[in-house]
């Protein structure tokens, strides 16, 4: 870890000094390429009232990839997958190195309040979504309280 | 994390000074990439500027603009010197500037407390009283702030002995008085190559470095590749794959250099060459140990496990008739789950990976 970027340091700075709202990135620190992240579930989502813990790592060839970002909080919902998994476009093809931690976390943020059962990672989710939606969002509700919410 | 933050400049570090609307314009400077002051900077076809280093290596990944997604060719990037010129001017006032605005500010401050109702000149405000916008209402003040107007905005017939100023164009200090009547003017209208060799902004001097080529690496025997690398003074030793990669880098290095007006020596980028195979070897052996101590006998201890409580499972199922098919699933994705943290994140904790398991044990 002699060499961590300036970047780096400079987003994590950032992270730390002036959180965006609702979410938080803490280095870990053995390895200051590795943050635990919590999201706080959107406002008149199914997983409103829920914290859920993500971890992001910045590979090697960060920003010239995008960092690597899974859900450890069981989720349901049609883009993220049981092993929490995301299926989002700037994590993969759409990544620009003019994105940063910030706006990846924005993004998923924006993915919760939204989700796109037309572009499924979890097909089964994503088939429950479309044919019942109604029952799919209390799913998605109870799912929230059962394991994204701190007693 | 305070350790290392006085190292870094960032955009912020004008938020709390008298003119905070300096956050956009420091950025506005900076690379997309690396968010630093643009370095040799260029531009791209479709008219955004990057650090040369930064925009070549990530042209190597993907042909296109990191801003707006356009197709750019790392041949058609075009040096921006007006932009080199402009960093290279602020970075130079840059603490001065930050200084000012901090100590004005807190003048402000002090002044716009004590009078609230009708701004009243004050003999006693040293910094305000060279201004010109005293004598205006206290709307304008606070537009205004007092942060950029009191460094620039000077009363057109000052006191006597006038404070010094410093010019923005040569940064030599003169008494303003004498600086806004005729050593400005002066000063602009002497063309660049006749200024005084102090200036701010150096000037685009001739260099001779020649742009390098890329190589094809197919046609080359090891011999013809370790000359050429000899030819540039570089190391010879290593596999092939080392010294195709040593080229490649350098080549990176090289030209970004050479779009710069003010190029660095070779044996700067030499310096920064093995600086950066250095951090390669740092990292693969990193990952070498990461993966042989706690990868790969944990993943196989893992493996075994579950396998033999597949086993286990299976007779035991003979005897009871339970729902076998959900079992195995989750004893699969128990294993797909204890390998993932490795290929995601080699570095987490143990901890962090019991942490795993019990999450997608549910």
């Amino acid at each position: 870890m002699s060499s961590l970027p300036k970047r780096i340091i400079k987003e994590t700075e950032r992270l730390v000094s002036d959180p965006v709202p609702g979410i938080t990135a803490v280095p870990s620190e053995e390895n200051l390429r590795y943050f635990n992240v919590t999201i706080e579930g959107p406002d008149q989502s199914p997983y409103e009232g829920g914290i859920f813990k993500l971890e992001l790592y910045l590979p090697d060839d960060y920003p010239m990839v995008a960092p690597k970002v899974r859900f450890l909080t069981k989720i349901y919902h049609p883009n993220i997958d049981k092993l929490g998994r995301i299926c989002l476009d700037v994590l993969k093809n759409n990544w620009s190195p003019a994105l940063q931690i910030r706006t990846i976390l924005l993004s998923i943020q924006a993915l919760l309040a939204a989700p796109n059962p037309n572009d499924p990672l979890a097909n089964d989710v994503a088939e429950a979504w479309l044919q019942h939606e109604t029952q799919a969002i209390e799913t998605a509700r109870e799912w929230t309280k059962k394991y994204a919410v701190l007693e | 994390m305070s350790s290392f933050v006085p190292t870094v400049s960032d955009p912020s570090d004008f938020a709390h000074c008298s003119e905070p609307r300096l956050v956009e314009f420091d950025s506005l400077l900076r690379c997309h990439i690396c968010k630093e002051y643009q370095t040799a900077p260029v531009l791209t076809t479709c008219g955004h500027s990057y650090c040369s280093v930064c925009i070549r290596k990530y042209l190597i990944h993907t042909a296109k603009c990191p801003i707006c997604s356009k197709e750019i060719r790392e041949a058609n990037l075009q040096r921006n010197v007006l932009l080199e010129q402009v960093v290279i001017c602020f970075k130079t006032l840059r603490d001065d500037l930050l200084e000012k605005l901090t100590v004005e500010s807190k003048v402000d401050d002090r002044q716009r407390r004590g009078s609230c109702e009708v701004i009243e000149i004050d003999d006693n405000v040293e910094v305000d009283d060279e201004l010109e916008i005293v004598s205006e209402t206290k709307k304008r003040r606070n537009v205004g702030q007092g942060g950029l107007e009191s460094l620039f905005k000077r009363k057109k017939t000052p006191p006597k002995v006038g404070p010094l100023g410093t010019c923005p164009i040569c940064a030599k200090q003169f008494p303003i008085r004498v600086l806004e009547s005729e050593h400005i003017d002066l000063c602009l209208n002497t063309p660049l190559l006749e200024q005084d060799k102090d200036s701010i902004v150096p000037k685009e001097s001739e260099h001779s470095y020649q742009k390098l080529t890329k190589l094809d690496f197919s046609s080359l025997s090891n011999t013809t590749l370790k000359q050429k690398l000899a030819k540039l003074e570089l190391p010879t030793n290593g596999n092939r794959n080392q010294l195709e990669s040593r080229y490649n880098e350098y080549l990176i290095l090289w030209n970004a250099n050479c779009d710069s007006i003010v190029p660095k020596d070779p044996k700067v980028l030499r310096r920064q060459l093995a600086q950066w195979e250095s951090s390669l070897k740092f990292r693969k052996d990193d990952h070498d140990r990461q993966l042989d101590k706690k990868g790969w006998s944990d993943l196989i201890k893992q493996a075994r496990n579950s396998k033999m409580k597949t086993r286990e499972e299976q007779d035991d199922a003979q005897v009871e008739s339970i729902d076998i098919m959900s079992t195995n699933e989750e004893d699969d994705s128990n294993l797909i789950t204890s390998a993932q943290p490795q290929n995601c994140s080699i570095q987490a904790s143990t901890q962090e990976s019991t942490d795993h398991e019990r999450v997608f044990a549910d």
